[in-house]
């Protein structure tokens, strides 16, 4: 439970900094996450390997030095600028406990050998593979990127567009709720056979997935959210004035933001599985693709590496697409934080 | 002295039937009649659900009466115009738009603001909105979304300006100093005014005339014409005897509500 003074703020781990220079209460808690590297870094030192690895092992090193000087960079930063120490503020427990995890892992696995192979590979291992494959990570990632934002552009544009009309036409709605009714709910993975079949390449079939997990929950939150305009509004504008088009442009329009953000954190959050689906089930690229490659070679390294990425993609694009919303709808209270 | 309009409303037996989904018919205008012309400020007072709030939706051309006709400046009333205002009984912003754009709204939609910054930014300072154009609807107070929902009309220049419990949803001090707004905006474009409301008091302080409706279903059953000059004391001799003229016609026709509503404004004789 959460005690009432807390009800309706943010968590915080600390209380928002309101001087310009940093205490030195929170230089100390500044450097938690330095410590947890620092240790982390002495013990992968320190300890001896319990089988000799195959390869030269300093991904995983280097990765933690690489981490520890960014993170210097942005704490002097951090020391200057109140806003910035604040989110690092928040961020430094989750960090300390990240690396403390990550080199109890090192141990389990490198060091010890308690933890089972192929399946728990080292950190050291699975970081390598953005050190020893990094071209083809990076093809992946570039194939991935490429059909996942075409598909969803793809689908926001077609969402748009047949949302507006079923919201505003009933003869729309009418030809076009028994196509969304029946295909929209059906899962991208069902929908990967049945692309491949009819799509000229598996390419297309996989655009076809992405756009449809984004059009199904645009369309169907734009076009009812249109429908539902407030009438209080649309009479309030037609007695000032307004024609049928500028109704629907800057009343219902307007009025529909909220349900196509909505529309679309559904539609992204579906969409990557449908990325998923497809990379897997057809389309010969991407990372989904590499996945299920590594994981045909035993390579669960690579396979975890990977599955990072995905997961970076993700949480950028949510994260993005959350910011958008924040600064086109701040003329709404009380939205969902991310 | 009141500016001159030669605008006219004249509405002749208007009746409204609505039909539920069980096609049973509900009686709510019956034969209403009503001429008002020039500058003058009518009042409608009447039990709630009497139909006030469908006449002047009627008036308005959001909806189409089963008999009788509806002139405007001599011809039938067939839609909605912008030379007749219409505020609503909640104020009815657009959410999405600071109060500047509010009440840009019918001029951008009549594609004639450009140029006319400068009227939003006149009547923003008329209505007291003062330092609030850049706040959202949910930034401001409900005094100011009143007085941003009248602007959003008055700056149409309006020939007919129909208010349908504009201020009922405020305190009475809000309500006062509104009211003062009212009157001047009145003084300064002229127009015609009708005012649905529930506040006596409201009535009789802006109205020159007032007219009584029956409950359900509505008819016009009185007149009442108030000709005390402006600025008028709402304390004094003669506005209590018309607030007594009014409640009185009011109380024999009236069941519980206007007993309740006299409750929350009590008279202050
Ligand atoms: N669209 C509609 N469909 C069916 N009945 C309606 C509709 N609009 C209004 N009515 C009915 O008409 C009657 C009069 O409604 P109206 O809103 O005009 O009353 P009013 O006099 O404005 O009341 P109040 O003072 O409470 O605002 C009510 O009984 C209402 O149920
Ligand atoms: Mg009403």
């Amino acid at each position: 439970m959460m005690p009432a003074s807390q009800l309706g703020k943010q968590t915080r781990f600390l209380p928002m900094p309101s001087r310009r220079m940093a205490t030195l209460r929170e230089v100390v808690f500044l450097l938690l996450p330095v410590a947890g590297i620092l240790i982390a870094l002495g013990l992968h030192l320190a300890l001896p390997d319990v089988y000799p690895p195959q390869y030269e092992p300093s991904a995983y090193s280097l990765t933690l030095f690489v981490c520890l000087l960014i993170y210097l960079v942005f704490m002097i930063f951090a020391c200057f600028f109140p806003k910035l120490r604040a989110v690092m503020l928040h961020l430094s427990g989750l960090l300390l406990v990240l690396f403390l995890l990550l080199e109890a892992l090192d141990i389990g696995t490198l060091k010890t050998g308690i933890l089972r192979l192929p399946f728990i590979p080292s950190p050291d291992k699975t970081l390598s593979t953005f050190t020893t494959h990094t071209a083809e990570l990076g093809k992946s990632l570039l194939a991935s990127l490429q059909l996942l934002l075409t598909g969803l552009a793809i689908g926001s544009v077609t969402g748009f567009i047949s949302g507006l009309l079923m919201g505003w036409s009933r003869l729309c709605s009418y030809w076009l709720s028994p196509v969304l009714k029946i295909i929209g709910p059906v899962p991208g993975a069902a929908w990967m056979p049945i692309a491949v079949a009819f799509m000229p390449t598996s390419h297309a079939a996989g655009l076809f997935l992405i756009a449809l997990a984004m059009w199904f929950p645009f369309t169907l939150m734009l076009s009812s959210s249109i429908r539902d305009t407030d009438k209080r509004l649309i009479e309030a504008a037609r007695v000032l004035g307004a024609s049928d088009a500028y109704l629907l442009l800057h009343v219902a329009l307007p009025s529909s933001l909220p349900a196509i953000f909505t529309g679309m954190f559904m539609g992204l959050s579906n969409s990557f599985s449908a990325l998923m689906a497809a990379e897997m089930l057809g389309v010969k690229a991407g990372l989904g693709w590499y996945i299920t490659w590594a994981q045909g070679w035993g390579e669960y390294g690579r396979v975890y590496s990977t599955v990072g990425v995905f997961i970076i993609i993700f949480f950028t694009l949510i994260t993005l697409l959350f910011k958008v919303r924040d600064h086109v709808l701040k003329w709404q209270k009380g939205l969902i934080r991310w | 002295m009141v500016n001159a309009s030669k605008h006219s409303l004249l509405a002749q037996d208007v009746t409204r039937i609505f039909t539920n989904q069980f096609g049973s018919e509900l009686l709510v205008l019956d034969k209403v009649s009503l001429s008002v012309k020039g500058s003058e400020i009518v009042g409608i007072v009447g039990p709630s659900g009497c139909g006030k709030s469908t006449f002047l939706r009627l008036v308005a051309g959001l909806d189409k009466q089963q008999g009788g006709t509806l002139l405007y400046d001599g011809a039938p009333v067939t839609g909605p115009h912008y030379d007749r205002g219409l505020v609503f009984q909640s104020a009815a912003l657009f959410d999405w738009l600071t109060v500047y754009e509010n009440i840009a709204f019918g001029l951008k939609a009549r594609k004639v603001f450009k140029g006319q910054e400068n009227k939003v930014s006149e009547y923003i300072e008329m209505m007291g909105l003062g330092g609030f154009e850049k706040s959202y609807p949910y930034q401001i107070s409900g005094g100011m979304a009143s007085r941003a929902a009248l602007a959003r009309t008055f700056i149409q220049d309006p020939g007919l300006v129909l208010l349908d419990e504009p201020l009922s949803a405020l305190d009475a001090f809000t309500r006062m100093a509104i009211q003062e707004e009212i009157i001047r905006m009145h003084r300064l474009k002229g127009a015609i005014y009708l005012l649905v409301t529930h506040d006596i008091e409201e009535a009789i302080y802006l109205c020159d005339r007032v007219i009584i409706m029956s409950p359900r279903p509505g008819r016009i059953i009185g007149e009442i014409i108030i000709d005390l000059p402006h600025p008028r004391d709402r304390v004094d001799d003669a506005f209590i005897v018309k607030r007594r003229d009014v409640f009185d016609r009011l109380s024999g026709v009236v069941t519980e509500e206007l007993t309740m509503e006299e409750v929350q404004y009590p008279m202050r004789v």
